[in-house]
Formats: C-alpha cells, sequence, structure tokens
C-alpha cells in the first residue's frame, strides 16, 4: 500500500503541535506565576522533596496529553491551516521560552 | 573505578537517556532532511520511513527518562543534599543556580513534549513527509526546537554538575 496515496485529515498530527506548544507555555506561565506569587508556587510543590517543580510539570503533562486529545476529536475530520497552526506554535513556545528564562522573573522583581 | 549510587543515577540520567538524545539527533536529523520523494527509490523511502520512526520514538523515550529522572530522582538530591547550598554560599557561584539550573529544570521539559509530537507526526504521516515539503519543514522545526532546549539544558546541568556535584 502506497502510504502518498493515503489523504488523511491533518487536524490529529496537528492537535499534538498545537498540544507540545500550549505545555510549553503552560510550563512558562506557570514558572514565571510561581516565582512571583510565593503563595501560589507553594502551591505548586506537590512533593516536598521536589518542590514547586513538581506541580509546574505536572500540570504541563497534564495540559499536553489532555489538550492533544481534546484537539485531536475536535479536529479528527478536518484540515486547520497549516501555516496557522505554525504561527501560534510559535508564539506559544516562544511564550514558554520566555516564561521559563530566568532573567525575565526578574523584571517582575523576584529576589535574585 | 568506583561509582556511588547516586553517582550511578546520574550516569543513567545524562549519560545513557539524555546523552543518546542529544547523539541520536544528528542521525535522525540526517534522515529527515532527506526523505525526499524525488531522491528516494520505493525501497529506500521505506527504509528511510523505518529507521525515521524507529529514531524519532526512542528519541521521545529518551528524553521522557531524561526530565523524569532528572526532576524526580536527581533534583531532590540537588536540593536537599547540600549541591545547591553550596553554590548559594558564596556570592560568586549562587548564580549557577538561581540562573543555570533553573533555566535547566524548566526549560529541559520542553524536549519530550516537542520530541513525542515529532514522533507522532513521523508516525502519522509516513511517507507523506516525503512529498509535503512544508510538513516535512515544520517536523524538522520542532525536532531542531527539542534538541536546542534539551542541548541547553544539557550543557548547564554539565556546568552546575562540575561546580557542585550531587554525591
Amino acid at each position: 500500500m502506497d502510504e502518498n496515496t493515503i489523504d488523511k485529515p491533518t487536524g490529529p498530527a496537528f492537535a499534538s503541535i498545537i498540544a507540545a506548544a500550549l505545555a510549553a507555555a503552560t510550563l512558562g506561565l506557570l514558572a514565571t506565576l510561581a516565582e512571583v506569587f510565593e503563595g501560589f508556587g507553594d502551591w505548586l510543590a506537590f512533593s516536598g522533596r521536589v518542590g514547586m517543580l513538581s506541580g509546574e510539570t505536572i500540570v504541563a503533562i497534564a495540559v499536553y496529553f489532555l489538550s492533544w486529545a481534546g484537539l485531536a476529536f475536535l479536529w479528527r475530520r478536518s484540515n486547520p491551516p497549516l501555516r496557522l497552526v505554525a504561527i501560534i506554535t510559535a508564539a506559544l513556545i516562544v511564550a514558554g521560552l520566555l516564561g521559563t528564562f530566568p532573567l525575565f522573573f526578574r523584571i517582575f522583581g523576584v529576589e535574585e | 573505578m568506583h561509582l556511588t549510587y547516586r553517582e550511578w543515577w546520574s550516569l543513567v540520567h545524562g549519560f545513557v537517556f539524555g546523552g543518546g538524545f542529544l547523539l541520536s539527533f544528528a542521525g535522525v536529523m540526517i534522515v529527515m532532511y532527506g526523505l525526499r520523494r524525488s531522491d528516494l527509490t520505493e525501497k529506500g523511502l521505506a527504509q528511510h520511513l523505518l529507521w525515521l520512526r524507529l529514531g524519532t520514538a526512542t528519541m521521545a523515550v529518551a528524553a521522557w527518562g531524561t526530565v523524569i529522572l532528572g526532576t524526580w530522582v536527581m533534583y531532590p538530591w540537588y536540593r536537599n543534599g547540600g549541591a545547591k547550598a553550596a553554590l548559594l554560599s558564596s556570592s560568586q557561584t549562587s548564580n549557577w543556580d538561581k540562573f543555570g539550573m533553573e533555566w535547566k529544570q524548566h526549560i529541559a521539559w520542553l524536549a519530550p513534549f516537542l520530541a513525542t509530537t515529532v514522533a507522532f507526526l513521523v508516525l502519522y504521516f509516513g511517507a507523506r513527509l516525503a512529498t509535503d515539503r512544508r510538513l516535512r519543514l515544520l517536523t524538522l522545526a520542532l525536532f531542531v526546537g527539542a534538541f536546542g532546549t534539551a542541548a541547553i539544558a544539557a550543557l548547564f546541568g554539565a556546568l552546575v554538575t562540575k561546580i557542585s556535584p550531587v554525591v
């Protein structure tokens, strides 16, 4: 069977791309919020040994798999435009990179 | 040569999983970049796809193994076992924790998300990646992103460990 002839919808695959980017952005957002708001950081310490990194990563993993499943279901028969998916993905990943960059916290007055 | 219990785990985290991921990148990248229908016979395309599926799936597993071990096994030893306190005890080394470790522990987690997505794209689209240039480039970009984030984490991991090892 020639796979080239199979024209599967791109939706489920593009869902995984957006999900990865959403997880990256979530991690960035949580990392920044946990540093800026001490109480939120304490809440994210799901494990005392690991600290707030435990909550940040567990929530990001949940966002990754749940958003992938949800978007894949929504887009199971559709073909979202690749250009739009690429732009959204790039924006979310840049947000994630920014949020996880320690110098970014310092803009909000987090102690060095 | 004697390795402590923690050093054995460091070896698995940094060398087996992390090193395996980084070293596999070049090979998988070449196969992915060379996946052009016009340059390949039917048999060549099938072989390329087999290697690509094996390579990206293995790298995704390695990326998850690296970050899970790093976060749940290595990091508590670093955080509670004296390595972090040693860095923070001097103004000359404190930024290795406040910047280096802080960045590494977060950015590393982007690698498994991106690597898993790349493995899924290869599995899902298969030979279509060889004919659709835009899909191939998007997959390549995500793959480079996975490598880039893992490489930054590995670099800071090695440097922080060199300055204040977890023993």
